[in-house]
């Protein structure tokens, strides 16, 4: 895969996830403020895109995003390094997926095994948060491209 | 038949996979421990083998064998006068150079040496070419390649042990110094050749090198013997830094004569690993992801840990009511359902979030990623006296102070381990969040985030304004020179954190358990009795405790009831919260205790302020003093800490209370 | 050839250690981790703050802080 590729992804998971974390800081904001999201048209999006209301997830759903943008500038001004950014941003996108869906794992208990009464209308939808699709498509591009990271001295 | 054993010590530098091939050896048949007098962790391990009982040392990581670090000392000390069969050098073969450098030191040991060539996969792969026949010949001591983290190679390894065993004609190779050393080298074996109790005792040659480079730890061996006025004499007479600075340079001479002949590198321009490093300490991305990433550690633990949280708490509830209903008579039942079970069971209620932190922080530092923490964080904790190492067991202090004080472990320097030890207490665990959230939520309303995070704020000023307080009065000096090998990222072995996790949450329940087990029945006699009154009442010896005291805690707004609750919460803070529920007669119900607060007239905004302040800071719980006794070795320290974190929380709450009441409220 | 103290090279520059004029313990340490006379090295990042400087040295990384990189010296090698 040439690095044309890998910057057309960074800049799409790039902007993807510095959309998502604006409207995840926005709508956590907005339910800071006035106790509840109400009902408006970014909170029809977030609830579309899964997206729960949380201001500090939301700055590292744009961080993430920044990473794989910051790696769109450098390949883009020819500096080929740049995409050790994509490579590390897919990595923290796994991560996060991962640690969400530990979390996951941690509520599923809580609901099933434990049948607590704060879990009890908790299903499966509601661990779906943007850090795990996202962390899904970086898993799949990871897997098409790996071994490609690496750069021997030419 | 008994099994013949085997003496074997694991010798290498940090970074190479030592504890990895450790645990591949021993298994679980482990035992960790201290070394006598000291306070570095020692874990040995036995592993039967073809009928023979082999005991493996893992001697602690050490680039060189000076008397530079008390890990040094302890892992030479052991070499020399315990004389193991056998030491094992673990090599990472992708970084032959430096890693010789301790195999030229471990040489003028005179032992029995093998040599394992760890991650000899990564190495291969980057395209570097091994020469291990050459090397065998060169180093003169058989060469095993491993793969550690995939057992690949142990048991040529232990095959190896074993033959060594009965192959005990040492025969190493040492290193020529050239002729001013070796002449002077010649002169000191002289001397100590007349003490005939050196001469049997340790390797000559190896003692006389020491002398010349200045090693205090070695002179002081000598210093008994009636040798040591001809020593001083003669080391009088010479530039000790001169000849400390040459011998280095030999070694490394040395070293790179033969290292040519043993691999020859690929060079790869850019590896995963700098292409991860060039993004993690960028100048702009590297701080936010770090902050981002420790985030998330918090965020997992906590969200990971509450199924188990609750089912800990469900087992305990379960017994405490099934106990003291059936048990006769009633006090027994009181003791162990209200004293042992309650107390036992809040802090036992920690146990699976230290488990899961000191699982993370195992991952963190097996991929590489605690010494970047370091580095990036340095210039930062510098600032305030203390080393970029402290950072991370400081941020654990907000899950818990106990996990948080084990890691300083990693801090070499004995004043910079020691000043986060002491500053860790006033970092504002979990424990402490329910106190706040339950006098912020009845006295400030809307307010009560702004108060909560106060509080946490607070808890940093402190700990950094200590900090420096430390370094300026009892623990002088400047923070240790930061000198750290940043190893190449690896992706961690599940069983290494596994095996991590499990040493470290054995040890807090361990030690912290039984510590907490005579606090509590300490203060439920006290809540008990005289005989008769009800648990913890005005009548109580905490009751009277509480009176006695309460005139000493008036000044911070404070009556007989929260000073008993804050007698309660030396066991553990959370406490705090159910033994006011007691004393205010409101049971478990945080409501009706919000409203038996509020009717209080002895309760007002501004006390619960200063007692929110003083519960952050007046003294770390039961178990944190247990790890703080463990982990400085010293009741002076732990007794310190405690009195320290009493003053500091006196005054400031006294500062809030009288500053309040001055202000108007 | 002038020297310079390592502390004053940019990163990707590629020095050789003339002099190590660093006192006290941490003298031997950095002994021990390579920085002795000869011995080639390479900056290769400063931390993010500035300070501490990793460097490249015998096939490893190292990072010190700019106070006893300004007592190393070095010959810039071109």
């Amino acid at each position: 895969m040439s690095n044309r590729g890998k910057m057309l992804f960074a800049l799409f998971m790039g902007c993807g996830y510095i959309l998502i974390g604006t409207i995840q800081i926005i709508t956590g904001i907005l339910q800071v403020v006035s106790g509840d999201t109400g009902s408006s048209y970014m909170t029809a999006v977030a609830g579309a895109l899964f997206i729960p209301p949380d201001i500090v997830a939301g700055m590292i759903l744009m961080l993430i995003g920044c990473v794989f943008i910051y790696g769109v500038s450098e390949i883009h001004s020819g500096v080929r390094e740049g995409i050790a950014y994509v490579y590390v941003g897919i990595l923290l996108s796994l991560i996060f997926a991962g640690i969400y869906m530990l979390a996951a794992t941690g509520d599923f208990l809580e609901a099933h095994l434990l049948n607590s009464e704060d879990y009890i209308n908790w299903s499966v939808i509601d661990a779906l948060r943007p850090e795990i699709y996202m962390g899904v498509l970086s898993l799949l591009t990871y897997l098409k491209w790996k071994g490609s990271f690496e750069l021997k001295k030419s | 038949m008994e099994n013949t054993k085997i003496r074997v010590a694991l010798a290498g530098n940090p970074n190479v996979g030592k504890t990895t091939l450790f645990n591949a050896i021993t298994g679980s048949r482990q035992h960790v421990g201290n070394w006598p007098g000291v306070t570095v962790e020692k874990k040995t391990g036995i592993r039967s083998y073809r009928g023979y009982d082999i005991e493996v040392t893992d001697l602690p990581g050490t680039y060189s064998l000076t008397a530079y670090s008390l890990d040094e000392i302890v892992a030479r000390d052991y070499i020399i006068e315990e004389k193991p069969d056998i030491v094992i050098q673990i090599i990472d073969a992708s970084n032959l150079e430096r890693n010789l450098y301790l195999t030229t030191q471990l040489m003028e040991l005179e032992t029995e040496m093998i040599i394992a060539l760890n991650m000899c996969d990564l190495a291969l792969e980057r395209g570097d070419k091994l020469y291990i026949d050459r090397m065998q010949e060169i180093l003169a001591a058989p060469i095993v390649q491993t793969v550690a983290s995939r057992d690949i190679g142990i048991n040529e390894l232990l095959d190896r042990v074993i033959e060594q065993k009965y192959n005990d004609k040492y025969h190493g190779r040492e290193i020529g110094y050239g002729d001013i050393i070796e002449s002077k080298v010649l002169e000191i074996e002289k001397i100590l050749l007349t003490d005939p109790e050196l001469s049997k005792r340790y390797p000559l040659r190896w003692m006389s090198i020491k002398l010349l480079e200045g090693d205090r730890n070695v002179r002081t061996k000598v210093g008994k013997s009636h040798v040591s006025a001809a020593i001083n004499e003669l080391l009088a007479s010479i530039d000790q830094e001169e000849y400390e600075a040459d011998i280095a340079d030999k070694r490394y001479v040395a070293i790179n004569a033969i290292f040519p002949q043993m691999c020859t590198r690929c060079n790869v321009r850019m590896t995963k690993s700098d292409m991860i490093d060039r993004v993690l300490t960028n100048k702009y991305l590297g701080i936010p992801i770090f902050l981002a990433l420790m985030w998330g550690a918090f965020e997992l633990t906590f969200a990971f840990a509450t199924p188990f949280t609750d089912m800990i708490e469900r087992i305990f509830l379960w017994l405490a009511v099934n106990v003291t209903s059936r048990l006769e008579p009633e006090w027994l039942a009181s003791l162990i359902g209200d004293g042992i079970i309650g107390g036992v069971g809040a802090v036992l209620t920690f146990v699976p979030n230290i488990f899961i932190l000191f699982f993370l922080l195992s991952l963190l530092e097996g991929s590489g990623y605690l010494a970047r923490a370091a580095f990036i964080m340095d210039r930062l904790m510098y600032k305030i006296g203390m080393h970029g190492k402290s950072f991370i067991p400081l941020l654990m202090g907000f899950g818990c102070n106990v996990p948080a004080i084990m890691a300083t472990r990693s801090i070499e320097d004995e004043k910079d381990r020691l000043i986060t030890i002491l500053v860790v207490p006033f970092v504002s665990c979990g424990a402490r969040l329910p106190i706040y959230i339950l006098l912020a939520g009845a006295f400030f309303g809307r307010q009560a985030g702004t108060v909560v995070f106060f509080m946490y704020v607070l808890g940093i000023v402190v700990a950094v304004i200590s900090a420096k307080l430390l370094r300026s009065t009892i623990v002088k000096g400047k923070p240790a020179p930061f000198i750290m090998e940043m190893p190449p990222y690896r992706v961690p072995t599940l069983r290494t954190s596994i095996v991590h996790m499990w040493d470290n949450g054995a040890m807090y329940i361990k030690k912290a358990g039984t510590l907490i087990l005579i606090g509590v029945v300490i203060i439920w006699l006290l809540a008990s009795f005289p005989w008769g009154i009800e648990y913890g009442s005005e009548e109580s010896y905490v009751g009277m405790m509480g009176h006695f005291f309460a005139p000493l805690l008036e000044p911070l707004g404070f009556d007989w009831k929260m000073t008993v609750a804050l007698v309660f919460g030396l066991v553990a803070k959370e406490i705090v919260v159910a033994s006011m529920g007691v004393l205010y007669g409101a049971g478990d119900s945080p409501e009706a205790l919000t409203a038996s607060l509020l009717a209080d007239p002895a309760v007002t905004a501004l006390s619960a302020l200063s007692l929110m302040v003083f519960s952050l800071l007046y003294m770390p719980c039961v178990a944190t003093l247990g790890v703080i006794k463990k982990e400085t070795g010293s009741w002076k320290w732990t007794a310190f800490a405690l009195a320290y974190g009493i003053a500091v929380a006196w005054i400031m709450a006294f500062f809030v209370y009288q500053g309040g009441k001055l202000l108007g409220y | 050839m002038s020297e310079i103290t390592l502390d004053t090279l940019k990163p990707g520059d590629l020095a050789r250690i003339t002099k190590m004029r660093v006192k006290g313990p941490a003298r031997r340490k950095l002994f021990d981790m390579g920085m002795v006379a000869g011995s080639e090295i390479e900056l290769v990042r400063t931390a993010p703050l500035g300070d501490p400087i990793e460097f490249q040295i015998k096939g490893y990384h190292l990072s010190i802080r700019k106070e006893e990189a300004s007592q190393i010296f070095v010959q810039k090698i071109e």
